[in-house]
This record gives structure tokens, C-alpha cells and sequence, in this order.
């Protein structure tokens, strides 16, 4: 620090010594704490105002209310101003925070008739307490607010696309040009996080309202709404492509460079994304926004709204798994390529060569990483060697269905199962407890092959010998009821319908094991 | 924490001892820039990672398709050769690079989707936290060799996904009283194991400096222990095991980020969750009579020690700050 303080007084850019840190910075999670407590402790003094007002019969009138609500805010605004001790700034952050509930309170009495210009009001209202009182932690919190619902109104306008696009333009400007808040830092860089939160918000609300297009109860806007998408996503995108020319500037890259070309290219790229997926340019430019300013918080929160914009995309979009999962190997194989192309261009000595190495230069890690996947692989493969033999060689039974429904998490669509054997087994359970309980523990039950390789139940396995024709069939409890080795079965994406025509499934048995292998049809007809 | 160049230099503008038009010529002079390491840094690092990432989940998405006109056999062979192409492609680059690391998170993520395939396949039947279970044991030690955050993070999240869905289908074995209090419990030890581990076995022995999936274990184990002392207090069944569990942790925690080393933002946590402690207790000192005097004293004890929270965290602050000078 002293270097660059000397550094910066040798060109005359500063004059003295190096300053003592009077202000006290401090770290982001202590600015989360303060926020996080104040905030809860400003809910139990609403709790105490409200539990204090009930015991008077006459109900505060409406501009009662807004007066204490203001008052609140007012009397935090003079505690900050006197900045006497930490314990009554912290009282004066909550106290102005539950002012400003009370205030909203007055406005929406009726919580059904929350009008636009009421909204529109305590926005404004907050926005001027956040530009008022002097506290960091309180602007942040009431411009978020402010910005939350501010853009809400919007939304019942129409104007949520425009209000995008003109805040994508907003935050840009603000934090790109942070090396002139100078004094004024400790006003503006609160507000501008708040006006980032709220970017991220307006950005999700229109994507998830992309797919709930509900009736506007403006008409002459409703171009503008249905459209709302299309134009935030155009309007956030010229914001970044003005972002990336202004980096160029500030680099002193020429535009027809390798590396401004390129960025052209980026940039063009990146529209075409974010049409289809509006959300995505956002993201990306509080990235960028923030790795060029150097602000980590930024770029977490950008990193983070990409992610939960594309994953809450693609869960959403109404295409069968196959087309989406060719869209996203094809994205995957184009970055790919691009980082190989890239690092072409760019090749230095520190680049990671792919060079081939042999066996004996392998260290340690290699040798670990081969080992596992080996592991792996030929413990499946004998496992598959196994289930493909009872599958092939296994004895048929069939077992009647009575068919249940979601999709799993990783394997596919799929069909609960239950199975009418299930429901015997559950019965002759209950009649061995007093209680009618079903024991937790797993266990046999004898069945008989009968026509057409259907079972019937015959009874619990107690050590009987079997006869001929008569299987022991494993199944397990957990307390509340019995499955028959699976309780699902998993096919194609969409072909549901096709496999609701399931009576039976077909089970493979051998030696004991047993495996479902397909599901039948009244007619036996593998389905 | 020591900051960096142009956040010193913005500072001192804040402070008025750079003058407004003088900013950016100070920041030109200093370099505080980025540089294009930095840039090549970023841009290759984004690209690569996010490009296995697609690709895998694109590979899962197929597999969960569940063609029906591609055979088992084929579907096998696939996923089983591309694992195995990109584990022998790992050994012949460079270690502890984005593209190994990437090539890494590229196999881990094949691995779920070969242990999905065989589950899906064989209609196995096992209960899906069984699948991620075998999934988090066979990246531990993929995990290990690429001494990185995110193939951690991903061991993590599985390890926490195991918990809830095995929890949600075993959900009797806590019974119907402690369901949620067993639960937390599981999910308190399970992280702060994983914490401690990471603690010990990914610090970066010379600086000292911690990774971030310690920080995301510790903090997740935080708020779980919380809960912990909460069921402790509120519930009736488990509140010794739970009070006396939250009373280790909070001493193993402050002996190691107190005592042994200084790591503020934990301690804040452990703050936080002090602070929350002793909401509980006043809490349910007074459930008997709650008016409104309870309220204000719940928000004025709340304001006190958050006050005197953070002016003992910013103290410790000064503290690391002289540590480092020394």
C-alpha cells in the first residue's frame, strides 16, 4: 500500500502521507448480518406496535398510520445523521425498516385492491429514503425494495421489457464508470447493488412470466407485453454489446483486431442466445460488469443468475428430453471448439500443450483417475453380464398390475407401479400384528405359476417345501407397505400412453433373484 | 484481507485524497487493470468448463430420453467408450489445468450418467438415493486428484441429495415424532464432517488460504446446527442429544477460528448462529406469555447483540489486518 501511495505521490496525483483508514470498511458478510438482524428485529417491533395498538378499541386511521410510518424513518434519519453509538444505528436501521411496512401497510390496507399508483407511490417513497438517510446497509435494503416493486408496476403496464432494457442501460453506466462516485461512494454503491437485485428480478419475473401469459388488464399495451421477452432481451443486449465497445476503448483495442473482431463475434453470438433464452444476456453482463470493475460480489451474482436462468429454462420448455439434450451436447461441442480455437490463437509457452505422454511419466494422479473409471466399468459390466443372464435364462412370472405416475430425477419418465400381489401380501401382514401394523423387515411369500405364467399368492414362506410350479418370491417393507422388487418401471419420454395398457408385469426369475423386465398387456402381448 | 490495487485507489477517492479527475489517470499509472493473462484467464476458463458441463448434461438428458430405438447394448457402449476416452485423454494433459480440471468434471458427470443407465436399464428398483450414494463414492477420489472446488462442490450436493431423498424414503425410521429433528440432525454431522475434512485436507499448506467448498460445507453445516439447537429448544423429543450436539460444534468451531486460526467470516457465522441461540431460549422463556412486551424485548435484545456482534467482528478484523502486516 505504501508503494502505491509513493507510486501515485511521485506523479503529483496525491499530496501527504499515507492516510490512516478512519472509515471502517466493512466486509460484505457483516454488511449481511447487520441487514439480516436488522430486518428480523424490525418484524418483532412490528409485532409490538401491533400487539400495543390492539389493545385500544379505535383502529388507527390510514393517514395515522402513514404519519408513523414516515416519523419511523424520519427519527432513524436523525440517529444516523448524530451517528452517536453502533446500538442506536442499528435500532434506527430497523426501527426506519419497520417504519417503512407500516407506511405500505397504510397504502394496501385491502390486500386485494393493491392498485399500480400505490405501488408506484411506495417506490418512490423508498427511493427517497434510500437517497436520504445516511446508512449503507439501510440503502441497500430499501432501493431493493424500491426497485422489486418499481419494476412490478411495470409489468401491469407493459412496460416490463422497455423497464428491463432501460435498467440493463442503468446499471452498466453506474458501475462502469465507478471511478467517479468518489465522495459520494457510500450513496451510490448501495443503490447501484440495489438496482442490480433488481435487474436480476425483473429479468427472472419476465422470464417466468414468459410461460404463464396471463390477461393484462391494460389492453392498448398488450403488444408490448406479450412482446416483453423479445424486447428485454434486445434492449439488454445492445446494453452489453455497448459494454464490450467501451472495454475495447478502454483497452485500446482497435475494432478490427484479432481481439475485436472476436468480441464482435461474441457479441453477435450472444444475441442470437438470448432470444431464445432471455435472462441469459442479463446474466452475462453483470459478469462481465463485474470482472471488468473487479467486483467479485458482481460476478457472483451474474454467475448466479445465468445458472438459475438457463436451468429454469430448460426445466421449463415444453420439447421432448431428446431435442433438449441435442441443444445443449451441440452448445457444449461449440464451446468446446471455441476454447480450442481460442487457445489457438493465443498460443504462449503457458499454454497446456497436449503433448502424449507415456506410461512410466505418469504420476500419481493419472494412475488414480484410470484406476477408478476401470473400477467402475468393470463392475458394471459384470453386473450387466449378471442382469442380461436372468433376464435371457430366468423362469416367467407374471404378476397383475394395478399402475400408479412422475418423473425421476436422472433416469427418465417412468410409471409407479403397485402390484395386486402387494396388496395381499399387505393384508396377510396386518393379520399377523395385534395392531394391524405391517413389520419393517423384509421377507418371502410362496407363489404358484399358473396359466398363461400368471401367479397367485399362496402363502408367507415359513420353511415349507415348495412344490413344483411354486416360486419364492423376495420382497421388502418399510412399515407402510410392500414392494415387490421395484415399484417403478422406466420407459421413453412420452410414450406413457402406450404403457398405461399394462396388466401385468413380467418378471425374470432365477435362483432367487428377480428382475421386471417388461410390462404386459391384457392380451399377454409384450408392451 | 488485503484488497486489491484499484479498490485502494477508489477508496482513497472516496476519502477525497485523490482528486475526482485524477482517478483514472492513477488507476492508468498504477496498472491497476486487467491484465491479458487475466483476460486469456477468464475467457478460456469460462469456455471450457461450461463447455464439458453442456455436454454432459446434454449426454444425461439423452440418457433419460430413454430411446427406445437405440438398444440397451448400444447405449452401454457410448456412455462406457466416452468415459474411457476421457480418462485416458486426462492422462495425456496437463495436471491441475482448466482443461483437466474441465475433462475431470466431465467424467464425474459420466459417471452418474453410466450409474443412471444401469439403474434405468435393469428397472433395479433401487431407491434413488442408492444411485447417488454410488455416485458421490466414485468421484471421491476423482475429486482428490483434481485438487479443485467445483469437483468438490459436486460431492457436496450429492452427498446432500443422498441425504434427502434416503431420509424422504426411510422417512419411518425417524418415525413420525422426530422426523425433522432426526433429519437436521443427519444433515448437521453430515456437512460439518465434510467441513472439518475439507479443512484439514484442502488447505493450501503455504498460504494458508481456504477453498470455497470448505466455506459453502461450513456455513450450510452452520445453519443446520442452528436448526439443531432450534428442534432443541422448541421440540420435546431429542433436546439434550440436540443441545449438547450444537454446544460441541459451536466450541470445535471457535477453538479452530478463534484460537488456532483467525477466519472472521466464519466466526460471523458462528455469530449469527449465537445470536439466533439466544433467541430461541428468550423465546421460549416467554411462549407462556406472549404480549407485547415480549416482542420488544425479543428486538431490543436482537439490536443489542448485533451490535456488540459486529463491533467484536470488526475488532477480530483489525486483528487479521495487523497479522498480516507483521
Amino acid at each position: 500500500m505504501n508503494n502505491l501511495w509513493n507510486q501515485l505521490k511521485q506523479a503529483n496525483l496525491t499530496e501527504g502521507d499515507l492516510p490512516i483508514e478512519t472509515q471502517d470498511h466493512k466486509p460484505w458478510y457483516l454488511k449481511i448480518v447487520q441487514g439480516f438482524a436488522g430486518w428480523v428485529a424490525s418484524l418483532f417491533m412490528l409485532g409490538f406496535f401491533a400487539l400495543l395498538l390492539s389493545n385500544f378499541i379505535v383502529k388507527p386511521t390510514t393517514l395515522q398510520l402513514m404519519i408513523v410510518g414516515i416519523a419511523c424513518s424520519v427519527v432513524a434519519y436523525f440517529i444516523f445523521k448524530n451517528k452517536n453509538s453502533d446500538f442506536l444505528d442499528q435500532f434506527a436501521l430497523s426501527l426506519s425498516l419497520a417504519g417503512q411496512i407500516v407506511f405500505a401497510f397504510s397504502l394496501f390496507e385491502n390486500i386485494f385492491q393493491i392498485s399500480t399508483t400505490k405501488m408506484f407511490i411506495l417506490s418512490i417513497y423508498q427511493l427517497c429514503l434510500a437517497l436520504i438517510l445516511p446508512h449503507y446497509v439501510h440503502r441497500l435494503i430499501t432501493s431493493s425494495f424500491a426497485m422489486l416493486i418499481l419494476l412490478t408496476t411495470t409489468f401491469e403496464v407493459g412496460l416490463s421489457g422497455v423497464g428491463a432494457g432501460v435498467l440493463a442501460f442503468i446499471v452498466s453506466g453506474v458501475w462502469l464508470y465507478d471511478y467517479k462516485w468518489g465522495k459520494k461512494s457510500a450513496l451510490i454503491e448501495p443503490i447501484a447493488y440495489g438496482l442490480v437485485i433488481g435487474l436480476v428480478y425483473i429479468q427472472g419475473y419476465i422470464l417466468t412470466n414468459h410461460y404463464y401469459l396471463h390477461s393484462s388488464r391494460l389492453v392498448n399495451n398488450q403488444w408490448l407485453l406479450e412482446n416483453s421477452s423479445l424486447i428485454s432481451s434486445l434492449l439488454v443486449s445492445l446494453a452489453f454489446i455497448h459494454l464490450v465497445w467501451i472495454t475495447l476503448k478502454e483497452y485500446k483495442v482497435s475494432l478490427t483486431s484479432k481481439e475485436g473482431l472476436l468480441a464482435l463475434v461474441f457479441c453477435l453470438m450472444l444475441i442470437a442466445v438470448s432470444f431464445k433464452i432471455s435472462g441469459i444476456s442479463t446474466g452475462l453482463l453483470i459478469v462481465f460488469l463485474g470482472f471488468i470493475r473487479n467486483r467479485l460480489i458482481l460476478m457472483a451474482i451474474g454467475l448466479f443468475s445465468v445458472i438459475g436462468f438457463f436451468s429454469w429454462y430448460y426445466y421449463n420448455l415444453d420439447l421432448t428430453l431428446l431435442v433438449k439434450s441435442l441443444v445443449l451436447m451441440a452448445l457444449g461441442l461449440v464451446l468446446i471448439l471455441a476454447y480450442l480455437i481460442f487457445s489457438y490463437a493465443y498460443k504462449t509457452n503457458k499454454l497446456d500443450k497436449i503433448k502424449l505422454t507415456g506410461v512410466s511419466q505418469f504420476r500419481w494422479f493419472k494412475w488414480v483417475g484410470l484406476t477408478t473409471v476401470a473400477i467402475l466399468l468393470i463392475a458394471i459390466n459384470l453386473n450387466i453380464a449378471k442382469k442380461e443372464a436372468l433376464i435371457a435364462h430366468g423362469d416367467k412370472l407374471l404378476f397383475r398390475l394395478g399402475p400408479v405416475d412422475p418423473r425421476s430425477i436422472m433416469q427418465g419418465d417412468y410409471m409407479r407401479l403397485r402390484f395386486d400381489m402387494a396388496a395381499t401380501l399387505e393384508s396377510e401382514l396386518r393379520k399377523l400384528n395385534e395392531n394391524n401394523t405391517i413389520a419393517k423387515k423384509s421377507g418371502k411369500a410362496i407363489v404358484e405359476k399358473g396359466e398363461n405364467n400368471v401367479v397367485k399368492y399362496v402363502a408367507l414362506y415359513d420353511n415349507q417345501k415348495l412344490k413344483a410350479n411354486q416360486y419364492l418370491i423376495p420382497y421388502k417393507s418399510d412399515g407402510y407397505r410392500i414392494i415387490i422388487v421395484t415399484a417403478a418401471y422406466y420407459f421413453q419420454e412420452g410414450k406413457r400412453a402406450h404403457y398405461q395398457k399394462g396388466r401385468f408385469g413380467e418378471f425374470h426369475y432365477q435362483d432367487g433373484e428377480m428382475l421386471l423386465v417388461n410390462l404386459v398387456d391384457k392380451d399377454f402381448k409384450v408392451l | 484481507m488485503s484488497i486489491s490495487k484499484r479498490e485502494q485507489i477508489l477508496r482513497w477517492s472516496q476519502t477525497g485524497h485523490i482528486k475526482e479527475q485524477d482517478v483514472n489517470k492513477s488507476l492508468e499509472l498504477t496498472e491497476a487493470k486487467i491484465t491479458p493473462s487475466q483476460w486469456y484467464d477468464f475467457i478460456s476458463k469460462n469456455l471450457i468448463v461450461f463447455g464439458f458441463f453442456s455436454l454432459a448434461v446434454g449426454i444425461i438428458f439423452f440418457l433419460a430420453y430413454n430411446w427406445m430405438d437405440m438398444t440397451t447394448f448400444t447405449k452401454f457402449a457410448l456412455v462406457q467408450s466416452l468415459l474411457g476416452l476421457s480418462v485416458l485423454f486426462y492422462t495425456q494433459v496437463k495436471i491441475h489445468s482448466h482443461f483437466s480440471t474441465a475433462l475431470l468434471f466431465f467424467v464425474a458427470l459420466l459417471i452418474g450418467a453410466l450409474l443412471a443407465l444401469f439403474g434405468q436399464t435393469y428397472q433395479t428398483g433401487k431407491d434413488p438415493w442408492q444411485l447417488f450414494m454410488l455416485w458421490a463414492a466414485f468421484i471421491t477420489p476423482i475429486a482428490i486428484i483434481s485438487k479443485n472446488s467445483s469437483l468438490w462442490l459436486l460431492w457436496l450436493a450429492l452427498l446432500n441429495l443422498t441425504m434427502y431423498l434416503a431420509m424422504d424414503s426411510y422417512s419411518w425410521f425417524f418415525g413420525g415424532f422426530f422426523h425433522q429433528e432426526g433429519n437436521v440432525i443427519v444433515y448437521a454431522l453430515v456437512n460439518g464432517f465434510a467441513g472439518m475434512f475439507f479443512y484439514f485436507m484442502l488447505r493450501n499448506k503455504q498460504s494458508n488460504k481456504l477453498s470455497i467448498v470448505f466455506y459453502v460445507a461450513m456455513l450450510v453445516a452452520f445453519y443446520t446446527f442452528t436448526w439443531v439447537a432450534f428442534y432443541g429448544i422448541f421440540a420435546s423429543k431429542l433436546t439434550t442429544v440436540s443441545l449438547l450436539l450444537y454446544l460441541v460444534w459451536m466450541g470445535i468451531t471457535y477453538y479452530l477460528f478463534r484460537i488456532k486460526i483467525l477466519n472472521v467470516l466464519l466466526l460471523s457465522a458462528w455469530a449469527l448462529s449465537v445470536i439466533a441461540f439466544i433467541q430461541f431460549v428468550l423465546g421460549k422463556l416467554m411462549s407462556d406469555a406472549f404480549n407485547e412486551a415480549a416482542f420488544l424485548i425479543l428486538s431490543l435484545s436482537l439490536i443489542g447483540m448485533t451490535t456488540f456482534a459486529i463491533k467484536w467482528l470488526m475488532s477480530l478484523l483489525k486483528e487479521e489486518k495487523g497479522e498480516l502486516h507483521e
